[in-house]
């Protein structure tokens, strides 16, 4: 376990330094760049499951580890820290808020059901409020820390993933990291699922990809699939289409596709009442 | 010409326009020779400037009802502070025909033009034809325009719609130089437009002609027209209130306002101008009255300034300066009742200029809307209509205000439009916002770094742009190239984990993203493309103005990463496709509903 942490640690400072290296953009414009610092960064939720298992040596150690590895976390990233069970140690969403993080983990103390999917749900509404009022442009990721499994939802670990996949449509990335070998249901549904003493794995899903790639690189593409691409330029950017029909979202939209789908429901009524009324006209 | 104010004439000027237009009057059209040199009025014989009392034209403006002020009235008044300024008794005449001005200064009747810069400009070549001894010297700047004039038209949703257009605007008055902003930002030429004038700027019931001699009566008779340069109240009119015209009640159906100087804030500057041989015998009376005319703007400026305190403002020196503002409004709006219109006009549809504003539009060369740009700017736009034949520039007093130790400089306050980020960003998605001016940056994949110096006249033009509009936001967009997402997309949705691409010469598989990796990476890079560019007109600033970091107010500007949610090709298919999605944009927005005001009707009663 032990190993495991540390391997934890080792790689999420590597990332912080990473991502602190794109922000030390120098300027004599200070307040320029607080504003630009302020709009963009990272946003990491930290989902910390202090649940009954969780009991004794190992939660020591991985509050220990968790809070060095926070000291060393780097500038310009907004911390909320959401344990599964002690509310009234949560922590909102603070700019280079990590010694708040540190104190909440600090008197974290394991104890309790393991309310997996009550917690997501409140991560996303914290991250949607955040995105409508301070900045719609930080890279929102939520770390779910877990050695177990979901005790409260009655969809169980089901639940659980389906929230994942909701939080991922909603351009959140999701990062589950198991304990001792547990939790790897999350394996899939996951944007990244690491096993914590996997060092190269957990180090290459924490790096930030490119949105854009050089012009010069060619990919392999069948005419099918651009075929597929041309078909899904049609459709609203940040919507994904689904792998399959499991993949539903368990959260609610914005509203606007059910506002389309209404719109079509209504206009199919109409057009059907129409037809409806013509022929009996015609009969009549 | 005759620049008239909102409310109080409004029904007079509508009453007119109706009986006007139910007689089926015919519309007066006038000619201005090309060059404007060869019109008659520069045969008038030249004279020398009659001693005596000083002969000085007003027009209506409410900036001139300080010269007024400061005159004790229109009649000569030795006592008076602009009359002790001169030396001699100032009799102060209203003149709203340029050409009669023309004419009294040429023949020595009076010293001084009162005109915009525009008109000075126009008339420059003319006059120093005749003698260099009568090149105007402009002295003094009285105000900027902000809100009192405007562009209407039908059938134009953008200024470059008005290709083709035929328009109306006054002969030689303030709006000719306006309408040349709009065409030269637009993209166009004198000749993409067929420019029509009459002889007022507005109704006019002392013009003897009869018909309609004014653009909003030309508008509404002549269905030709497309479009007319207005005075407030009758652009309200055209447009039904400011909406789009139906037809009904003088409005021209589907005219909608284009624009009006609360937006192009810094287009139209009021000047008075003085002849080059009387200025060099009398410089220091000159500037004697330039400075007391200054000193009257900042006791009216501080009574502005109590108005715009609101509900804390000081009712007796509200009411004090109501008072002295009535026999102004009986004079420059022919009704003493008028005194609130004429205040709204003078602290809101106007900006008085006082002596920074003077410094800065004489003193700053570099300043793109400054006398030196101005100048340039009009010159070559008349030169390129035939207006003018060769650049023949006004010169400047040049007066130093801040040299001496009887005037400290003030301490540039810098005054936001806009309340808030927020206010901007609503500002800018309102329903009635256009696009002004774009200017679109190209980056290359992954990168957001822009520097001025790569492009130091696109963002000179940018400087002056921003300027000129200076009531409009600046939205600034960046864009993602959307290739990759769509790659990512399409093999996720097939179920697939990597993808294949060439590393030297042979194509190796890597593990692919996940969609909200790249949307999350998208919308940075998008914002960071946006506020390069945000960035990089502050170093341009900085670095080619010599601005500070406090003195630059950037608080128009709205920065916006749309991700890629709107690119230019939805699926690109070529690097050149790609390349014009991974862009950011600079786009000018006209607000003009939006434009919060410093005080409301309501804080004058």
């Amino acid at each position: 376990m032990k190993n495991q942490l540390s391997s934890l640690v080792y790689f999420l400072s590597a990332h912080f330094l990473a991502l602190s290296n794109s922000f030390g953009q120098v300027s004599e414009f200070a307040e320029l760049e607080a504003e630009y610092a302020s709009q963009t960064g990272t946003a990491y939720t930290i989902v910390f499951d202090d649940s009954g298992s969780m009991i004794g040596q190992k939660i020591r150690e991985a509050k220990q580890a968790f809070a060095w590895w926070l000291e060393k976390a780097g500038p310009n990233n907004a911390w909320c820290f959401l344990p599964l069970n002690s509310r009234y140690l949560d922590v909102e969403f603070v700019k280079n808020g990590e010694s708040q993080v540190i104190r909440a983990v600090k008197n974290l103390e394991a104890g309790g059901i393991t309310p997996i999917v009550d917690t997501l749900a409140l991560a996303y509404e914290k991250i949607k409020t955040r995105r409508e009022t301070v900045t719609p442009y930080e890279r929102h990721l939520v770390i779910i820390l877990t050695d177990g499994a979901e005790t409260k939802d009655p969809g169980g670990n089901s639940a659980v993933c389906k929230s994942i996949v909701g939080l991922r449509d909603k351009g959140i990335e999701v990062f589950g990291i198991g304990f001792h070998g547990e939790g790897s249901y999350l394996d899939g549904f996951a944007s990244h699922y690491v096993a914590a003493n996997n060092r190269e794995e957990l180090q290459r899903s924490l790096s930030q990809v490119d949105a854009e790639v050089p012009l010069n690189i060619e990919f392999l593409i069948s005419g099918e699939e651009k075929k597929a691409m041309a078909l899904l330029a049609t459709m609203p950017a940040g919507k994904t289409p689904q792998v399959n029909p499991d993949r539903v979202s368990a959260f609610e939209d914005d509203g606007e596709t059910d506002a389309m789908v209404l719109i079509f429901v209504v206009l199919v009524i109409v057009a059907v009442g129409a037809l409806v009324l013509v022929s009996l006209a015609k009969k009549s | 010409m005759k620049r008239v104010f909102p409310s109080f004439l409004f029904s007079l000027f509508v009453s007119f326009l109706v009986t006007g237009a139910a007689l089926g009057q015919k519309v007066n059209y006038l000619e201005i020779p090309k060059p404007f040199k060869n019109d008659p009025v520069f045969k008038t014989p030249m004279g020398s400037v009659k001693s005596g009392i000083l002969q000085m034209p007003f027009i209506t403006w409410a900036a001139d009802g300080v010269t007024i002020h400061a005159n004790g009235g229109e009649k000569p008044n030795a006592g008076s502070k602009l009359g002790r300024a001169a030396g001699t008794p100032v009799k102060l005449e209203r003149v709203d025909e340029f050409d009669k001005q023309l004419r009294a200064y040429i023949s020595g009747d009076s010293p001084f033009l009162r005109g915009t810069i525009g008109m000075i400009n126009l008339a420059s070549e003319g006059l120093t034809a005749i003698s260099p001894e009568l090149t105007p010297v402009v002295f003094l700047k009285l105000s900027w325009s902000t809100g009192a004039d405007g562009f209407v038209a039908k059938g134009v949703e953008k200024l470059s719609d008005l290709k083709g257009k035929t328009i109306v605007v006054q002969r030689t008055g303030p709006h000719m130089d306006l309408i040349n902003v709009l065409l030269e930002d637009a993209g166009l030429t004198p000749a993409d437009v067929t420019v029509k004038y009459v002889a007022d700027i507005t109704e006019n019931p002392d013009n003897p002609v009869p018909g309609i001699n004014d653009p909003a009566g030309a508008f509404r008779a002549d269905s030709s027209v497309d479009g007319a340069a207005a005075i407030f109240p009758d652009i309200l009119t055209l447009t039904a209130g400011g909406n789009v015209g139906t037809g009904a009640e003088d409005s021209v159906k589907g005219a909608k306002p284009i624009l009006t100087t609360r937006t192009a804030s810094r287009v139209i500057a009021d000047v008075y101008a003085v002849r080059a041989d009387w200025f060099k015998a009398n410089r220091d009376r000159v500037k004697s009255m330039a400075k007391t005319l200054l000193e009257e703007q900042k006791f009216f400026r501080d009574h502005l300034d109590n108005i715009a305190k609101k509900k804390s403002a000081d009712q007796a020196k509200l009411r004090e300066f109501k008072q002295l503002s009535r026999p102004l409004a009986g004079i420059i709006l022919f009704d003493e009742a008028a005194v609130e219109d004429f205040v709204f006009w003078l602290g809101l549809d106007s900006e008085l200029a006082l002596f920074s504003g003077n410094d800065e539009f004489f003193g700053n060369e570099r300043s793109p809307v400054g006398f030196a740009a101005a100048n340039k700017r009009i010159q070559a736009y008349y030169v390129s209509g035939g207006l003018i034949s060769s650049p023949t520039y006004p010169t400047a007093a040049s007066f130093k205000w801040f040299e001496s130790t009887s005037l400290a400089a003030p301490v540039v306050a810098l005054k936001p439009v806009f309340s808030s980020a927020q206010a901007v960003r609503s500002a800018a998605e309102s329903a009635d916002a256009g696009t002004l001016f774009t200017y679109t940056f190209g980056f290359p994949a992954s990168m957001a770094d822009l520097a001025w110096r790569d492009y130091p006249d696109v963002f000179n033009t940018i400087h002056e742009k921003v300027t000129r509009y200076g009531g409009a936001v600046v939205q600034l967009r960046g864009h993602s190239d959307n290739f990759f997402y769509n790659f990512v997309r399409m093999k996720r949705s097939r179920g697939d984990t990597s993808y294949e691409r060439k590393v030297g010469g042979a194509f190796k598989k890597f593990p692919l993203p996940q969609v909200e990796e790249l949307s999350n990476a998208a919308n940075k890079l998008s914002y960071s493309r946006a506020f390069a560019v945000k960035r990089a007109y502050a170093q341009y600033l900085r670095e080619h103005f010599g601005l500070s970091a406090q003195e630059m107010d950037l608080s128009r500007f709205d920065v916006k990463g749309m991700g890629v949610s709107d690119p230019r090709h939805s699926n690109p298919s070529s690097p050149q496709q790609r390349t014009e999605n991974m862009r950011g944009e600079l786009i000018i927005i006209g607000v003009e509903s939006e434009i919060p005001l410093d005080f409301g009707m309501e804080d004058l009663r």
